[in-house]
């Protein structure tokens, strides 16, 4: 569904709340707050329907969130029934997505749980393995009602702008009919006694005053040149003063745009039945809260009489007369209402002291209303300023030489093709975010640890602290600062350090791709007489660049028994770094391959994978082992490591063709060459396999962005 | 520009035309402040807002043009007091002559409406008229 219709819905949602909530309060304080509460108390309940304020946690919010995941739920079985864009059938061409980032999978994540993709894998291979050809005709059903419910907004737009325009052109021409028969009222009496009532209630601009027989009650017209009309000028004199009090009370508040704020509300909330109802209320407590403005700046005894004006003025007319649009506010529309104000009249007192306190409880709840059911929010694109992006994750690279730091003090990381780990930067630039990755690395220069980027761009100059090095080949470089190495440029000791460092990775990395340019000092620590084993036991599990730059001076004892560690740990990038500086035997591998595949630790096994000798034939009995136990995720991750001219896959897509195993299929079908899927596609074809065809059909089109 | 009294001029009522005596009296153009002095000058109590209501009306049936000069008001009488009151007069024959002066002359005459002097001028005018012709 649109998010403007969600919006709307969820507005009107929350408004019919607070109504609802208004009206059971009426009883409890009829009598004892005044009226005026109660119509300001509408305002908000309109503001509410109106406004698409809300907090970040509201009652819409998670209403609409359990909505929207439900519908995501839906939305996937729909999905793999159809042959339409499968959203769920990458995650079979990704075997290495792990869970240790946790990472936002094409469909929508807005407020609903992280789908763990191990979750989602297991899923959509049962929701496959049930699909059957009769579903297929369900499908346009579907699409129908999809199309319909996302359109649904125009159908409310169009609906609530000819309701607006109507009520317009009906409010124009109502003026236009009422001004016609007016005629200015030159009796200098009254128009003088208008104009000390004027002076009186405070109103500045003069106001006109008409006369005109066709209009059935007294009534104020006119947003910027206000004029009152009233039936007929010969009134007792009581009864003028009277109704230019309540006209003017009228036109001091603002009443004729707090009527227009209602019905645009209506208008807009068409389809809400409780609209018609706040409609009747939100009128009534104005007119009743006007007549309790003009019965106060009354002497007591004249009270009645204003009783007497409502009884003359508008008894004439029974029934209901409201113009279908508020050209006007007048002394009354119903005599229905006529009843109820004559009584409040009746009871009427001055405003008793415990009346405050009742409306300021009322008031207070119904703020409360207003900000805890909230409205719709579309979920906010999950670039903020300044935050860390959690970023999609992508195949571990086949040679991994640095590895990825977690996440918890750096930014989310991003992975390079060519290996490496490369941060991901972003940074709040008025406003904007852009994000770029720059390389990382630990240095272990005894007795410093260096963390350090390089090739930041200049525009982050601004960003951060830096300072000059003189390095000993007489050049200088611009080093940049992290907030936390600010002190650095004072520690002699280690900026010469550093400087032979930046030396000597200046001259490595002099003409290959990543030249040696702007770096950046993440982070600096004097270990001081920390042996290196100290210092890897503190860093391990912590700081996994600093790690990495410690462990290849460990001795081989030790680097086993933290290679054995992160293994158990389930640390899985620091078992990858570990793995990439020791070297183990392939008996080594394999034991840890096996265990990995025996607890299902898919990460861990990867990367074992990963170091295994690339002559796979043991990859390729995991993967036969695991089509047999059914594993799917530790058969996708074999295959990362299979060339496709291995004929152990030939042999399992045979099996998984003739079982009509589509999700192992597909797998399969994500590492074919496009011959081979051509002669799959022929042999499919034949055999009127549509399932394994759209699968065939969706890796056809995705060659090109294959690795 | 002199302005064609055959136009019609909308109806004033006898406070607006009160009003437009004044402007008229005081050159064609006066301030509010005038227009009020005069007012209580002449006994009238009305209020601030009154004046200023009836002003307004003036202005709109294109008997007054407002200016503000810096934050008061003048007011110019764009018709002349003679087109004015000719319009008037040519309207008083319309409806109640049938547009001829003779009838209104004899109503005059009979009704002792004239004075001694008013009718030798009355006299004179006509007879000169009629030697013209």
């Amino acid at each position: 569904m649109n998010d403007l219709m969600k919006l709307v819905l969820s507005l009107s949602l929350s408004g019919s709340l607070l109504i609802l909530l208004l009206l059971l309060a009426r009883p409890l304080f009829q009598g004892r707050a005044s009226r005026a509460v109660q119509y300001y108390l509408w305002l908000l309940v309109i503001a509410r329907l109106l406004l698409p304020l809300t907090p970040q946690a509201s009652l819409m919010g998670t209403l609409f969130a359990q909505f929207e995941k439900n519908a995501d739920c839906v939305d996937r079985k729909n999905n793999t029934l159809q042959d339409a864009e499968n959203s769920n059938l990458p995650g079979y061409g990704c075997p290495a997505e792990y869970t240790e980032m946790p990472a936002g999978q094409g469909t929508d994540t807005s407020g609903a749980p992280d789908f763990s993709p191990q979750e989602s894998l297991p899923a959509a291979g049962q929701e496959s393995a049930f699909s059957s050809e009769g579903n297929a005709g369900q499908m346009p059903l579907h699409r129908i009602a999809d199309a319909l419910l996302q359109n649904l907004w125009l159908i409310w737009l169009a609906v609530a702008l000819a309701l607006l325009v109507r009520k317009i052109t009906v409010c124009q021409s109502f003026t236009k009919y009422v001004k016609a028969g007016c005629r200015e009222v030159s009796d200098t009496a009254l128009l003088d006694s208008l104009a000390q009532i004027c002076v009186r209630s405070g109103v500045k601009k003069p106001v006109e005053l008409y006369e005109n027989p066709l209009v059935p009650s007294p009534m104020l017209l006119g947003f910027l040149r206000p004029c009152i009309v009233l039936p007929c000028a010969g009134l007792p004199e009581q009864d003028f003063r009277h109704i230019i009090m309540h006209e003017l009370v009228h036109y001091k508040r603002r009443d004729l745009l707090y009527k227009w704020l209602v019905q645009i509300a209506a208008c807009l909330h068409w389809f809400n039945p409780l609209i018609r109802i706040m409609d009747r209320e939100a009128c009534r407590a104005c007119e009743l809260s006007c007549d309790e403005a003009v019965l106060r700046s009354l002497p007591e005894q004249e009270r009645h009489s204003y009783g007497d004006t409502l009884m003359h003025a508008l008894s004439r007319y029974p029934g209901n007369f409201s113009p279908a649009a508020p050209a006007s506010v007048t002394l009354g529309e119903s005599a229905k209402l006529l009843k109820e104000r004559l009584n409040a009249i009746l009871c009427f007192q001055p405003k008793l002291r415990w009346n405050i306190s009742i409306s300021l409880l009322l008031a207070a709840v119904l703020a409360w209303g207003f900000t805890v059911s909230g409205a719709y929010r579309s979920l906010p694109d999950s670039r903020q300023p300044g935050s860390a992006k959690i970023i999609e994750s992508q195949n571990i690279p086949d040679s991994s030489d640095d590895v990825f730091p977690e996440a918890s003090n750096h930014p989310a990381i991003d992975q390079d093709t060519d290996g490496g780990a490369l941060p991901k930067t972003d940074h709040a630039f008025s406003g904007k975010v852009y994000t770029y990755t720059y390389r990382q690395d630990g240095f272990y220069q005894v007795p410093y640890l260096f963390t350090l980027g390089w090739n930041l761009l200049d525009r982050d100059l601004k960003h951060y602290e830096s300072m000059s090095l003189s390095l000993s080949d007489n050049s200088k470089i611009t080093l940049l600062l992290e907030d936390s190495c600010r002190d650095f440029p004072l520690d002699a000791d280690a900026c010469q350090s550093l400087s032979s460092l930046l030396l000597k990775l200046k001259a490595d990395m002099e003409g290959t791709e990543y030249p040696l340019t702007l770096p950046l000092l993440i982070n600096v620590r004097n270990t001081g007489d920390s042996t290196p084993l100290e210092l890897a036991e503190q860093l391990y599990q912590n700081d996994l660049i600093g790690f990495s730059a410690v462990y290849p001076l460990l001795e081989e004892t030790e680097q086993k028994r933290f290679l054995d560690r992160a293994f158990s740990d389930s640390a899985v990038s620091f078992y990858g770094c570990c793995l990439n500086h020791i070297n183990t035997d392939s008996d080594t591998l394999n034991r840890f391959a096996e265990k990995a595949c025996a607890d299902n630790q898919i990460a861990l096994f990867d990367t074992t994978l990963n170091y295994l000798e690339p002559d796979g034939s043991l990859v390729s009995q995991y993967a036969q082992k695991a089509y047999s136990e059914n594993n799917i995720a530790i058969f996708n991750a074999c295959l990362n490591y299979l060339t496709s001219d291995n004929p152990v896959l030939g042999q399992l897509a045979e099996d998984a063709y003739e079982n009509d195993n589509a999700a192992f299929f597909s797998c399969l079908a994500y590492h074919m060459e496009q011959d081979t899927l051509d002669y799959w596609t022929a042999r499919a074809i034949e055999d009127k396999k549509s399932q394994l065809l759209s699968v065939l059909f969706e890796n056809a089109d995705r060659d090109d962005d294959k690795n | 520009m002199p302005h064609n009294f055959t136009t019609v001029i909308q109806q004033v009522s006898d406070s607006e035309l009160e009003l437009l005596k004044i402007v008229w009296a005081n050159g064609g153009t006066a301030l509010y402040a005038q227009i009020q002095e005069k007012l209580t000058e002449t006994g009238r109590t009305w209020q601030k807002n009154t004046i200023i209501t009836l002003l307004s009306r003036l202005v709109d049936k294109g008997l007054l043009k407002a200016r503000k000069i810096g934050r008061r008001n003048e007011y110019t009488a764009i018709v002349p007091e003679a087109d004015y009151q000719a319009a008037q007069a040519q309207a008083l024959l319309n409806k109640l002559y049938a547009g001829s002066a003779k009838g209104l002359v004899s109503t005059l005459i009979q009704r002792d409406m004239l004075s001694a002097a008013d009718y030798e001028e009355l006299k004179q005018f006509w007879e000169k008229g009629a030697a013209k012709q």
